[in-house]
């Protein structure tokens, strides 16, 4: 696969050096056909190549009309794109070719796994992995005790495109990987926020999910003293990361640290509004010779469905945690409600400036009308229900 | 351990995601590069933009979702960057190109 790569890069390089060879050639050309549009020394040479200006024209219009002389045309420029779009799109069959062999191999390996967890796998519930496009492909499970059912994104590299294996060499590049969202039952999961997150990602992670970033805060207890120092954990209440990281999970987290990206479960989750408690995890797909370790972190993913639903928070835990969301709830319901006021008044200043407008297109004999109409509607007010107000020095 | 599965919680049509995003800015910055190199290509007459526009078209066309064909938003690019090489190659002005 390497080789593949390195004979289309050298390809590019080569084809590159090509335009550019031609780019300024054709500059060459250019510079000399504007030499030689004033020149009128009754030279023979450019008159065989230039045609023959069709209509007559004053002196005046010679110079402008004349058509510049046709360049000898040696076709690098065009056979070097022609070359790069052929490259491009045999590249194209290729990668795709090896992304579907990853993806079939991704489909073998993981089969029993998801057949012994799902009874229904697949669209039509026999193992199809939809292909949304070369390099992206969706799998869908359902019908599992605790969850209504996992969705499989596989975002592979996009070996197809070119100009993407390009920026891979430069180290620009994405890495495999399969993210599995899991949509849990609504009366089975206690109210949690938690993440396992690389320390090297942590901040931008925290910005990017506001579930995180309005709960939790990063745990340095002592429960997780065995976990590897590239990862970090964020959580609502300090009890998650003793139930959820155990020394078996830990240990499996510890070996394939290079695999794992994101551990996030939630019961305020922003993926899909219908199903708000979810887990997701994110794992790099590794090489073909190493893919048991996908395996392995897959298993893991599926037993923590059940470690999350029969998970009971203790009470005093649990309420703090519904604390914390109903702290979030008003605080939302607050700002909700100072929009709307602001709303309210934006919408009356916008009126009363309409009014002001409509007021300073009348003429000034509908302007005095009006102010007569006015004084007489305020003099009614004064005197409404025959009482007047009598001072007396 | 008990076998989890359950076929009384299967749910028809399960989508997690309304749709899976594979990020979008690779595949408009081509079509919006394609665009770009095609009208620059036909303004100034440089076949190289023509080219390149062609190029960005076919990187545009491979990298499409098989779900978000609207022929409209597929055909401005090609369309531009077609007509542009047959204006350079075959037009009536194609020797003004450079």
């Amino acid at each position: 696969m390497k080789i593949n790569k390195l004979i289309i890069f050298a390809l590019f390089v080569l084809l590159f050096s090509l335009f550019s060879l031609s780019i300024s050639q054709s500059n060459d050309v250019t510079t000399d056909s504007e030499e030689f549009i004033n020149y009128d020394g009754g030279s023979e040479a450019p008159e065989d190549k230039i045609p023959p200006p069709t209509t007559t024209t004053t002196d005046n219009d010679k110079i402008p009309s004349t058509p510049t002389p046709k360049k000898p045309n040696n076709w690098i420029l065009e056979s070097c794109f022609i070359l790069i779009i052929i490259g491009y799109i045999a590249n194209y069959f290729i990668g795709s070719k090896a992304n579907r062999e990853l993806i079939q191999l991704w489909g073998a390996k993981l089969q029993p796994v998801f057949m012994s967890n799902f009874s229904k796998t697949g669209n039509r519930g026999d193992f199809t992995i939809l292909k949304v496009n070369p390099s992206s492909y969706s799998f869908i499970a359902t019908g599992r005790n605790n969850c209504f059912g996992l969705q499989a994104s596989l975002d592979l590299k996009k070996r197809h495109d070119l100009f993407s294996i390009l920026l891979d060499f430069i180290g620009y590049g994405n890495p495999d990987r399969m993210t599995l969202e899991i949509a849990m039952n609504k009366e089975n999961m206690d109210p949690l926020v938690f993440a396992l997150v690389k320390t090297k990602s942590l901040k931008k992670f925290k910005s990017d999910n506001s579930d995180v970033d309005l709960f939790c805060s990063k745990y340095t207890g002592s429960s997780i003293n065995t976990l590897s120092n590239s990862f970090g954990v964020l959580c609502d209440t300090d009890i998650l990361p003793s139930l959820l990281l155990k020394q078996q999970e830990i240990q499996v987290i510890n070996q394939n640290e290079n695999l794992i990206e994101l551990f996030h479960f939630t019961d305020h989750s922003l993926i899909n509004p219908k199903y708000p408690k979810a887990l997701k995890f994110v794992f790099k797909i590794p090489k073909a010779s190493e893919m048991d370790k996908l395996v392995l972190l897959t298993r893991v993913a599926l037993h923590y469905i059940d470690v999350v639903a029969n998970l009971e928070l203790p009470k005093n835990y649990k309420a703090k945690a519904d604390k914390l969301r109903d702290k979030a709830k008003e605080n939302i319901e607050k700002q909700a409600q100072l929009e709307r006021q602001e709303e309210i008044q934006k919408k009356k200043f916008e009126k009363k400036l309409k009014e002001k407008e409509a007021i300073g297109k009348l003429t000034p004999e509908q302007q005095r009308k009006k102010d007569e109409k006015e004084y007489q509607k305020q003099l009614k007010k004064r005197t409404s229900g025959g009482k007047t107000k009598v001072i007396l020095g | 351990m008990s076998d989890p599965r359950k076929e009384s919680l299967i749910v028809e049509r399960f989508e997690m995601r309304a749709s899976t995003e594979p990020k979008e800015g690779e595949l408009e910055l081509y079509s919006l590069f394609s665009i770009i190199f095609g009208f620059l290509g036909i303004m100034l007459k440089y076949k190289i933009c023509l080219w390149v526009s062609a190029v960005c078209c076919v990187a545009y066309l491979s990298n499409l979702k098989s779900k978000d064909s609207s022929v409209r938003t597929i055909l401005s690019p090609v369309s531009l960057s077609l007509m542009g090489l047959v204006m350079a190659y075959f037009g009536p002005n194609s020797n003004l190109f450079v």
